[in-house]
């Protein structure tokens, strides 16, 4: 059993009831609460939810990776690519491995982190299984994140020229994030919240879908690209075992 | 520096008040992204090249050389309009409000937990140079940092400053200004 992860990694449907939560914990910790000497600020609660078909397992061919049981399909709503056309993830993916990654560019830690890693283990992987992986990165700041924003960011990440990027309306991408089991992004009260400065609270962690066109795995930043490069060529060569 | 601050005698609270000349004494050749003033030690600073044309991030450890407990209360950046320290909670990102650094204690704002956010960014930066960060700390006072700014990639590492220390190939330390 791998060990599970910190609370953020697994973005969960009860996500927006623990926001408060969350938010007292990383300032009783901040303010040293832990006593502990060498003390990020960082709570680092452990709270693993995946839904009602009980606790997420690792498996010995996809290391890093949670393997979940009730994993989720794609998300079907037609969305906007940064060439400004039509994209339908669920069409235009279909049978292809597929990561997938919901964020924002305005985002200065959890997004740029996520899409890092996506690249370094794409990058790993040899070029013809490389040329089977498609990324996508949807942006949940479809107001300051238009097709144009969103190219220039992907393409200052290693192999991010290759990534697809998608917008839509507000309700485009809630519809898109329900349909992948994903807590509802939404604006941060909050300094900032009133002007250009805002944040925006999401999911943080990465999709990773089979040939079946399910996201059997979730791949949480807190694991290697070298593992996660590993998993992705296993799903890429053999499709999703258990 | 810690050895020879502590071979040299001095006490905490003389740390806390120790003039100028003292302080560029010991940061004489500093690591990069590093500084130390008041007690107070900041080490293996770095700034991953922002992806965003308006929000970067400082990763940095805070070293506190004294007894007694020193607080980070804010943090400022001349090529940025806001500078916060933020922390990833369990489904977001929220801000810190002031950053205790325990006696004898360190605090390490790592990728994916905390990290210093430098919205409206006033210009671009560039992969090797370094830039300015000014810490306030409730004792130890101004502290500068000149932090590398260093491929975008090194945000995958977990330990801050594993990477920035051999990042740079000409370190400086801005030393402090006034502010105590």
């Amino acid at each position: 059993m791998r060990p599970i992860p910190r609370s953020r990694r697994t973005g969960t449907r009860l996500g927006l009831a623990l926001a408060g939560l969350s938010l007292t914990a990383a300032l009783l910790a901040a303010c040293g609460g832990s006593g502990s000497p060498t003390a990020s600020a960082n709570g680092g609660g452990v709270m693993h939810v995946t839904g009602s078909s009980g606790p997420s397992q690792s498996d010995p061919h996809y290391p890093g990776a949670i393997v979940t049981p009730d994993a989720a399909g794609k998300p079907t709503v037609t969305l906007t690519d940064t060439s400004d056309q039509p994209y339908n993830l669920a069409r235009a993916t279909q049978g292809r491995v597929t990561l997938v990654y919901f964020g924002y560019t305005h985002c200065p830690d959890v997004c740029p982190i996520n899409m890092a890693l996506a690249g370094a283990t794409v990058n790993r992987l040899a070029p013809k299984l490389r040329d089977r992986v498609t990324v996508v990165f949807i942006t949940t700041d479809p107001k300051r994140d238009t097709p144009k924003v969103i190219r220039a960011w992907l393409d200052n990440f290693s192999g991010g020229d290759r990534f697809v990027g998608l917008t839509g309306t507000i309700g485009e991408i809630h519809q898109a994030e329900k349909q992948v089991g994903m807590p509802l992004s939404f604006v941060e009260s909050g300094p900032g919240a009133g002007n250009s400065g805002y944040q925006i609270e999401h999911a943080g962690y990465l999709l990773a879908y089979s040939q079946d066109n399910v996201a059997h795995l979730q791949f949480y930043d807190n694991e290697p690209a070298p593992s996660f490069a590993t998993s992705l060529s296993n799903l890429v060569t053999h499709g999703f075992q258990r | 520096m810690i050895t020879r601050w502590r071979r040299l005698g001095f006490g905490a609270a003389t740390l806390a008040l120790a003039p100028a000349s003292l302080v560029s004494v010991a940061s004489a050749a500093p690591a990069a992204g590093s500084a130390t003033h008041g007690g107070i030690q900041v080490t293996g600073a770095f700034v991953p090249l922002p992806a965003s044309p308006s929000v970067a991030s400082a990763y940095l450890v805070f070293h506190n050389l004294t007894g007694r407990a020193d607080t980070l209360l804010s943090a400022r950046a001349p090529w940025a309009s806001q500078t916060m320290p933020m922390s990833e909670g369990a489904t977001s990102m929220t801000m810190l409000g002031p950053v205790r650094i325990p006696p004898h204690g360190r605090v390490a704002f790592n990728p994916g937990h905390d990290h210093l956010m430098l919205q409206g960014l006033r210009r671009k930066l560039k992969v090797g140079e370094r830039v300015e960060v000014r810490l306030h700390f409730r004792h130890a006072g101004t502290v500068d940092v000149a932090i590398p700014v260093v491929p975008l990639n090194r945000i995958l590492d977990t330990e801050s400053g594993k990477g920035a220390v051999k990042a740079g190939a000409s370190p400086t330390t801005m030393g402090h200004m006034a502010g105590m």
